[in-house]
């Protein structure tokens, strides 16, 4: 249609003389053609547009300007001097602002929104190798703070805005083309077209209870019209640690303890009384080092092949992923496998149909990672394996730590996952200016954990004393299913000449449903293929559970209207009823207001040549967390006992905990002020916002005296969590000559957390970054502190007489006596969580090479070096720790005296998690096209992680805490839980990579 | 365009009409309404309180120091330092916001709680016959007597909560946060044991497969206690004649002491019941005792024989003074205690390198399968005995002696107690109340010694202070009688909790 329009256009055009024709085929930067690309003569109506090869012939006079432009292309224009033939590369730009913007239930143009969105394109995704999408695009946009977790298969942290609540979810939800989802971590990097952060209120809104946290949309590729294109990538690549603790060796680590308990070998050997352990006496020629004996090279390699294409009328998108990442913990292991099939279809001009699905396998091969702390503790002396028996070394009674080598062989852990996903749409456009999308997804996911604990003895490698037992299996399946349904109606229409409303009207149900079935049994053989239940004997768990099913009804709408792209309006709102809540508090409303004012489209601004575009917005709204722990009675299973001859069970059950019958949704008020624009021809872009947001009522658990009975907290709207921040984002791309470009881009994000207040007259005194084997606490709740504040005792040095810790009591006075210190002597000592973080990244195009560095940093949090503190008898020291250790010949000194015991929660442990790391340094080349029908051969080398700066002295700034397999205890990305502590968190890595790209 | 539009409105009205009838899930967890209607929910909920006794908040390391450390048959021994049991062991030390003293305090009011969920739900439980909910609800009166006693006597007058309370109300809520008098709470507790003992079956009246279960005898047993206590603090004859009373109709009810003795390779000769063997659980000696078997990780006796034998924690070590207690040729004497560098009765050997001098041999658990009834587990098997009839015996001698029936007093102690342990009848100069009163302390101390007993013996003897100062302890007599209520619930009152006098 649109060809039979230019032709018609072009007849005028031979009646015009000394025209002649021009030639040429337009392309990307990456040499793939462009089809459908405009090519007009500046100044007319004429033009035409590129077929499916990028090809294009146009009549056209000598000295006219022909300009060339795309959807997401700089536009480019050349003025036609002899040359019949002009071949042009089409250069992306992410901040054109004609860029579509995914904004939940419809599109926007960048440029008319009120809203502040941060967009990554696929090409940045894939700059930085990872797992997870999320992990890639750490540092790529401001006010999105992401925590990477080390581990093989680990999913990152990601914090949009800050914390914004204590004890209900506070993870952003993200919406994978339209169907909600927890992760990316199944999702193939590779497919991903682009990812939208939605940030405040005026975006959020429209996702109503589901917005708090924010909203993270991603888009996966779809194929264009065009001629088939297949992509093969494929990377490679080895890691090894970044940061080591150099621990004692052997005979420093006595001399250590020689000092502890006088200067003498017997007054150790009293201490620790050689007794039934004493198998390894002080001269024994062990010098073990456990960090080595635990890790190992590891390697990471990537295979993805995509296939794309199609016709007007059926267009289609296949990939293929192999990831597999071999951790430095030896035999910690992680692959998946994913593919994708996503197909649309113009059934007629009105009707488009599509469906999207995706299949994730993945297998994790677990090991525990207490392994770090107990190499970190265990001493040299003790040997892997004792020579003689060949059982494995344990430190007996001269400390209170396992075996790691022990721990790391005995327990094998697997956890396999099997995801589905589908979707499928449909979308009748009425007319030019109302269409109705429906949309249905299906997301199904299945978990098999299977952990077998070999036989151990009396002492666990893991758990210490009394962990003993026999051989264990312990398998859990669960299966999770959730199923998405949208219709909404769409109205576009321009009123006059320059009153453009958009309007979205529909309505979503989500609901989702899971269960899981665990068993435990003992007595299973040791060799793997046996390991199923029924080759145990003795059952010792046996439990199961099919969750209550949850559904969300909710109608939202939104309405987009503006003046000539000039005045901007946003409202939105959003009504939602869950099934969570009790009667009466299951319905909620959600609206945002967000304006804007497009200042250099004003006739005042057409002088000021610098700026071409500047836009002021702002933005208020309401948004609500409805992830708050689930509100029903129920009784509480598993309050067993034994009666009769043989002590046979007997089940028992009753009612162990008192509900808060008002406990509904969060509900966070936020606003937004922002500046975006483009100067200097566009080659400066950047937006700044400020945001002030307010959970008004964040739930919370409650304490009540013992006598009422109730074993949990209860949990009700108590608490206001306020995030307050800026954010900068600004980048710089020139392009010096027909040969150099470069491109850098800088971002920084300030957030401040604070607790602003509590409203119970009950006791709601949190305290957590609880510290096990003592019990000790290090953080507490408290109005005016960031949430997971450090409570702690303050150290002033060491005493330079005495060699002990100086601690600060609440009166101000010093002691060294640690017996007198109270609680009330502890102070708050901010948190772990940043109050600003910083990426960079820089790239620079020279002829077919490219040169990438990403940069990523993080100020004003503390860490907690809690495995330093675990020590209770003879555990192992850091070199550091002795080599300044207080002696009456060092007296001036931040180490203290030796000392043994565990000492009280304080700042001798807190360090700043300060750090800069250079994410990624990547050096790529183009082959000049040797093959016909190779498109484009790109091969780079990446070093990812290679460098960070900082004065942490753990094996890992990076800490979003660890969820305790154990006790069941959620401390990831938890302030109150093992955020920001490092206890047993997998030290930071570097990873060297060599990669292929090839299209045809 | 107007049709769309109410197409839209239509289907998003035939949509949300029945909107709120949707959004009812049922759980898939048990509501209380639908609990209450399946079969076996009475016996479900006093399960759940017996289940209280097998918890390590309730019957573990709290219990353990709150009582045997603290009193004066131990120190706090263990493996190492340990600041808070140190505190508790040296009395003068003990602060109101120690732990152990808040996680006990809770444990018991969660045991409370349950016995009275079940007391206040169990009759409105159509399926069951009139008969089953009185013993039920007998049991459950039981248990909470059991669970106030130990309040009582470890802290003083404590809430009395007799009904589900609900913290929107603000009855409820002053009740939850009050204190009663000691008196009240005794009064309620032989309220509760009175009417458990009238519907509760005879020990031989239970079918085996109930065996552990509360009985009539173990009712009448503690109730003889609580008389005990309450005829040593008020000097009251008619208290101690309700021991005699309540001694009497016990011993119609066939228990005995158990003479059993157990010996192994070269380990030492040990009584039985005594020695807690798990061999000599619930036999005829058997009053009452916590039913432990660690076949599941979550319903064993959480570390208790762990946390004070040899093999494990070692905490609680028995002094000098108590060892040297013990009369030569006293069988009970290596039934109760082991010393370093000797054998456990299993034969097995305490290494010399241990930090104790002397171990409580009543909560070792050996690792050889063969001599456990059930399989090794580091969570022990071993059923804490509450209530023995040795105690029942010694009770009714004191009584008898403070009735003057001195005759009675002596046969129990030389032609049962003595006899058992090996002894030689008591010296014939032994004739005076105070004497034969003196001569019964003592072999209560070593009969029931680590069983939890001493520390309210010596309180209800009104000698705390003698006997703890004796003990080398800096104990006030007018604080340290009482420990302090937990800081941590004083402030959940929001200080309208009482704190005891001195802390």
């Amino acid at each position: 249609m649109k060809k039979i329009l230019t032709l018609i256009l072009l007849i005028p055009l031979t009646f015009f003389g000394q025209s002649n024709e021009v030639s040429g085929t337009i392309t990307n930067e990456a040499e793939e053609s462009i089809p459908f690309a405009n090519v007009l003569i500046k100044d007319t109506s004429n033009g035409v547009t590129s077929d499916f090869d990028g090809n294009y012939k146009i009549r056209v006079s000598k000295g006219e300007t022909l300009v060339f432009s795309f959807i997401g292309y700089h536009t480019q224009e050349i003025t036609i001097a002899d040359t019949n033939v002009i071949d042009i590369t089409l250069i992306s730009s992410k901040e054109t602002l004609d860029e579509v913007v995914v904004v939940g239930y419809g599109t926007t143009k960048r440029k008319d929104l009120t809203g502040a969105i941060s967009s990554v394109s696929s090409e940045e995704i894939l700059e930085q190798p990872a797992l997870s999408a999320m992990e890639a695009i750490q540092g790529r946009s401001a006010g999105v703070q992401i925590i990477n977790d080390g581990e093989p298969g680990g999913s990152p942290v990601v914090r949009i805005r800050g914390t914004g609540t204590v004890q209900s979810g506070r993870d952003p939800i993200y919406v994978v083309d339209g169907i909600i989802t927890d992760n990316l971590d199944n999702i193939n990097s590779a497919d991903i077209e682009t990812i939208d952060v939605l940030k405040d209120a005026s975006s959020l809104a429209i996702y109503g209870s589901r917005g708090a946290n924010g909203v993270i949309i991603v888009t996966t590729k779809k194929a264009a019209v065009g001629k088939l294109k297949i992509q093969f990538s494929s990377y490679t690549g080895v890691t090894d640690v970044l940061k080591k603790v150099d621990m004692a060796n052997a005979a420093q680590w006595q001399q250590y303890y020689f000092e502890v308990f006088g200067s003498d070998e017997d007054a150790f050997n009293d201490e620790f009384g050689g007794g039934p352990y004493g198998d390894y006496p002080l001269d024994s020629p062990n010098d073990t080092d456990w960090f080595d004996e635990i890790t190992t090279m590891g390697s990471v390699i990537n295979h993805n092949f995509s296939l794309s294409g199609g016709s007007e009328k059926v267009r289609s998108f296949v990939s293929a992923n192999f990831y597999q990442e071999e951790g430095i913990l030896k035999d910690n292991d992680y692959n998946r496998f994913t593919l994708r099939a996503k197909t649309d279809y113009e059934i007629t001009d009105k009707l488009t149909f599509g469906h999207n699905i995706s299949i994730a396998l993945t297998n994790r091969d677990k090991k525990p990672t207490g392994a770090f702390q107990s190499a970190y503790r265990q001493l040299a002396i003790i040997p892997v394996r004792d020579p003689i028996t060949n059982q494995y070394g344990t430190s007996g009674e001269y400390a209170t730590v396992g075996n790691p080598v022990e721990a790391i062989e005995t327990t094998n852990s697997a956890i396999k996952q099997f995801t589905i996903s589908g979707s499928a749409y449909a979308q009748y456009n009425i007319n030019n200016y109302i269409s109705v999308r429906s949309n249905f997804g299906i997301q199904s996911s299945y978990l098999k954990s299977t952990k077998f604990d070999g036989e151990r003895d009396l002492f666990d490698p893991n758990y210490g004393q009394g962990g003993a037992g026999d051989a264990k299996l312990t398998e859990r399946r669960s299966d999770n299913t959730k199923w998405t349904f949208d219709l909404y109606a769409t109205l576009k229409k321009t009123l006059g000449t320059n009153h453009n409303f958009n309007l979205v009207v529909g309505t979503t149900t989500d609901y989702r449903t899971g269960s899981y079935i665990l068993g435990q049994i003992n007595h299973v053989p040791e060799q793997e293929q046996y390991w199923s239940i029924n080759n145990g004997e003795s059952i010792l768990r046996l439990e199961g559970l099919n969750s209550t099913d949850i559904i969300v009804r909710s109608y939202l709408s939104r309405l987009n209207y503006d003046f000539d792209h000039k005045y901007l309006l946003t409202l939105s709102g959003r009504r939602d009823g869950s099934s969570q809540f009790s009667d009466g508090n299951k319905w909620g409303n959600f609206y945002a207001i967000g304006a804007g004012w497009v200042v250099s489209e004003e006739n005042f601004m057409s002088d000021v040549n610098f700026i071409d575009f500047l836009k002021f917005r702002g933005s208020w709204g309401q948004l609500g967390n409805q992830n708050v722990p689930l509100q029903i009675l129920t009784f509480t299973n598993g309050l067993n006992y034994t009666q009769g001859p043989n002590q046979d069970i007997v089940y028992g059950s009753t009612i162990t905990s008192i509900l808060d019958p008002n406990l509904t949704w969060e509900t966070t008020e936020e606003y937004d002020i922002g500046v975006e624009f483009e100067l200097f021809k566009s080659r400066l872009s950047g937006a700044v916002d400020y945001y002030n947001k307010l959970n008004k009522d964040a739930a919370l658990a409650t304490k009540l005296p013992a006598t009422f009975g109730s074993e949990e907290s209860v949990i009700s709207n108590l608490a206001q969590i306020r995030n307050e921040g800026y954010e900068v984002g600004l980048n710089w791309s020139d392009k010096v000559s027909k040969s150099f470009r470069y491109s850098i881009g800088a971002n920084i994000s300030f957030n401040e957390n604070n607790l602003e207040s509590l409203t119970s007259d009950t006791d709601v005194t949190q305290t957590g970054g609880l510290i096990p084997n003592g019990g000790i606490l290090t953080k507490r709740l408290e109005v005016g502190q960031p949430l997971g504040s450090w409570y702690l005792h303050t150290v002033k040095g060491v005493d330079p007489i005495t060699g002990l810790l100086q601690y600060e009591k609440a009166d101000g006075t010093i002691t060294t006596d640690v017996n007198t210190l109270e609680d009330e002597d502890k102070r708050y000592h901010g948190s772990s969580q940043p109050t600003k973080s910083f990426g960079v990244n820089l790239k620079l195009n020279y002829k077919d090479f490219e040169l990438v560095v990403l940069g990523y940093g993080v100020t004003g949090g503390n860490i907690y070096n809690a495995k330093k503190q675990q020590r209770y008898n003879g555990e192992n020291i850091e070199l550091d720790v002795y080599n300044n250790r207080w002696t009456p010949t060092n007296t001036i000194t931040s180490e203290p005296k030796p000392f043994t015991s565990i000492q009280p929660a304080s700042t001798y442990y807190l360090e700043k998690s300060d750090f800069f790391r250079i994410n990624n340094i990547t050096l790529s080349y183009k082959l000049p096209k040797v093959f016909d029908n190779v498109n484009l051969i790109r091969v780079y080398a990446t070093a990812k992680n290679p460098f960070i700066f900082t004065n942490y002295t753990g094996y890992n700034p990076e800490l979003p805490g660890v969820n305790d397999e154990n006790t069941g205890r959620l401390g990831k990305g938890d302030p109150m839980g093992t955020q920001g502590m490092e206890f047993q968190a997998y030290p930071s890595k570097k990873t060297f990579i060599v990669g292929l790209n090839v299209n045809f | 365009m107007k049709n769309i539009i109410s197409l839209i409105l239509m289907l998003s009205i035939v949509i949300s009409c029945n909107d709120n009838e949707y959004l009812d899930i049922d759980p898939s967890s048990l509501t209380p309404e639908d609990a209450l209607n399946i079969a076996g929910a009475g016996d479900k909920m006093v399960v759940a309180t017996y289940d209280e006794l097998q918890k390590y908040r309730t019957m573990a390391l709290p219990w353990i120091v709150l009582t045997t450390v603290l009193a004066d048959n131990c120190e706090e021994g263990g493996k190492r330092l340990n600041t808070d049991i140190n505190k508790i062991n040296d009395i003068e030390n003990i602060s109101s916001s120690e732990s152990l003293l808040n996680t006990l305090w809770a444990g018991h009011f969660f045991g409370i709680s349950k016995a009275n969920r079940a007391i206040a739900l169990i009759p409105g439980i159509t399926t069951l016959e009139q008969e089953e909910i009185d013993v039920l609800v007998g049991e459950s009166k039981f248990l909470r007597a059991l669970f106030y006693f130990r309040l009582v006597n470890l802290y003083g007058g404590v809430p009395l909560i007799d009904h589900i309370i609900d913290p929107s109300d603000t009855a409820d809520k002053l009740l939850a946060n009050t204190r009663v008098s000691k008196e009240e709470i005794y009064d309620f507790i032989i309220e509760d044991l009175t009417e458990a003992a009238s519907v509760l079956p005879l020990k031989s009246e239970r079918p085996s497969s109930e065996l552990g279960r509360a009985t009539k005898g173990a009712a009448l047993g503690l109730l003889t206690k609580v008389n005990m206590y309450l005829a040593s603090e008020q000097n009251s004859m008619v208290h101690w004649q309700n021991v005699m009373d309540l001694t009497d109709e016990i011993a119609t009810m066939g228990y005995a002491l158990n003479y059993d003795t157990f010996q192994y390779n070269n380990g030492p000769t040990v009584l039985s019941s005594i020695s807690w063997l798990e061999t000599a659980e619930n036999n005829e000696e058997s009053v009452f005792e916590v039913q432990a078997r660690a076949i599941t990780e979550r319903d064993a006796i959480k570390s208790y024989a762990n946390i004070q034998n040899s093999r494990g924690n070692y905490i609680g070590e028995p002094t000098q003074e108590l060892y040297d207690l013990f009369e030569s040729g006293d069988l009970r004497l290596l039934s109760s205690i082991t010393k370093k560098g000797q054998r456990n009765w299993d034969a097995s050997r305490i290494g010399n390198a241990k930090k104790n001098d002397l171990y409580n041999h009543k909560a070792f658990v050996s690792a050889n399968t063969d001599l456990n009834t059930y399989e090794v587990h580091p969570e022990s098997n071993k059923n804490v005995r509450i209530l023995r009839y040795a105690d029942i015996l010694l009770m009714r001698a004191e009584a008898a002696n403070e009735l003057g029936q001195s005759g009675v007093a002596l046969d129990i102690l030389n032609n049962y107690i003595r006899d058992r342990a090996g002894l030689a009848p008591l010296p014939t100069s032994i004739i005076s109340k105070e004497d034969i009163r003196l001569a019964i302390w003592k072999e209560r101390r070593i009969e029931l010694a680590f069983e939890h007993d001493r520390w309210f013996d010596i309180g209800r003897q009104g000698r705390k202070g003698e006997v703890m100062r004796a003990n080398g302890k800096n104990f006030t007599d007018g604080i340290h009688d009482l420990m302090p209520i937990p800081l941590p619930q004083i402030q959940l009152s929001g200080f309208v909790l009482e704190q005891n006098p001195g802390y």
